[in-house]
């Protein structure tokens, strides 16, 4: 599952879903307020925008906390238009 | 039957009891707070009821039902447990129903209008360090629940006594001779429970709110001197929302209430064997500190 990810594919935040990068940089956190899901993720919000863009580069352990996010729902996969 | 009111800011409470030991300690705990006047202008936020349950059983094992506006949480009581089962009643009336405040399941203690939560799961040593701080220049908002005011970092006291158990009974009594106490619940799924008034000067100042400047999960260890760890906003944020009552169910204005007052506050993580040490870092980091 982790290496599916195409080289095209960036992903973004699914909308509806509530996020908030605290100021001292610790971490995100995310609740879906229709599944009720609280989860956090801990690296900055310049770091996780990059994850965002070049998913294709993280290394699989990062990979796998994007798509537990996935899975809960906060994001969602989009193709880099040509 | 008897009926009694509890105005206890922000809500009236009006109970019904036919257990001569609920009254009893409710008059004693709440003092003014307590009337057998009822005041029927007044509006009341709940209805309750502490009283025997019926059939023969009541005759040779006797227990206690609670009801809140007809409805029964829990399962009933041995019937010497009733006036725990009430304090543990309106604790539920108010987390399941009150959607107006994030909720946190968490003792409050301000200095200054400045005020502390310490939101800890059970056998954390909460309200013991509640009941001391609460004896020792420190005002007492809540021992079981902070009502924070939506998009703010105000929270509202909610006065009630202090539910300490087991081997903390007898440090309360001899600590604080002084203090009033209500019977001993024996054997509850908590063990030997006892709940202590708020001091006079709690209830006084019940109707003004503080401003939270600190978050602190505190965990007793009798083996530890006090370990202090400065926590990040966003392991902060995740521990408040476990101790959370309402959180999902009022979604995004809490989720808003609750980062913004994460940002706007100090977080710390606690193991102590020393109350005074407790309080003299509270004071000098916290409330001095901001």
């Amino acid at each position: 599952m982790v290496n599916d990810i195409g080289e095209k594919t960036k992903l973004e935040f699914k909308e509806g879903m509530l996020v908030h990068p605290f100021l001292d940089n610790s971490g995100l956190v995310f609740f879906n307020t229709q599944s009720t899901v609280v989860t956090s993720i801990a690296v900055s919000e310049a770091v996780f925008k990059q994850w965002l863009e070049c998913p294709q580069d993280l290394s699989e352990e990062n990979l796998k906390k994007l798509y537990t996010l996935i899975d809960q729902g906060f994001l969602v996969e989009s193709q880099v238009s040509e | 039957m008897q009926t009694f009111q509890l105005n206890l800011p922000p809500f009236l409470f009006q109970v019904e009891t036919n257990i001569q030991l609920v009254a009893q300690n409710a008059k004693n705990i709440y003092g003014d707070a307590y009337s057998d006047k009822i005041n029927g202008s007044a509006y009341v936020d709940y209805y309750l009821s502490a009283t025997y349950s019926g059939g023969i059983r009541r005759f040779y094992k006797p227990q206690a039902r609670f009801l809140c506006d007809e409805r029964e949480p829990f399962k009933p009581l041995k019937a010497q447990q009733a006036y725990a089962m009430l304090e543990w009643g309106m604790n539920w009336t108010v987390a399941a129903h009150e959607l107006q405040y994030a909720i946190v399941h968490s003792a409050v203690l301000a200095k200054d209008n400045k005020a502390i939560l310490f939101p800890a799961p059970p056998g954390s040593g909460k309200s013991t360090l509640t009941a001391h701080l609460s004896q020792n220049g420190w005002r007492l908002l809540s021992d079981e629940m902070a009502l924070i005011m939506p998009g703010t970092n105000q929270v509202i006291p909610f006065v009630r006594p202090i539910c300490l158990k087991n081997s903390s009974i007898g440090l309360a009594k001899k600590w604080f001779p002084d203090a009033v106490f209500s019977s001993i619940a024996a054997d509850t799924h908590k063990g030997d429970v006892i709940h202590m008034a708020p001091s006079k000067k709690a209830f006084e100042q019940n109707q003004t709110p503080a401003t939270i400047v600190g978050i602190v999960y505190p965990n007793y260890n009798a083996d530890k001197k006090l370990d202090i760890y400065q926590l990040n906003m966003t392991e902060s944020f995740m521990q408040l929302v476990d101790n959370s009552f309402n959180f999902t169910a009022i979604g995004k204005s809490s989720f808003d209430t609750i980062t913004a007052l994460i940002e706007k506050t100090k977080h710390f993580e606690i193991f102590y064997n020393d109350l005074n040490e407790v309080d003299l870092f509270l004071t000098e980091d916290i409330i001095n500190g901001t």
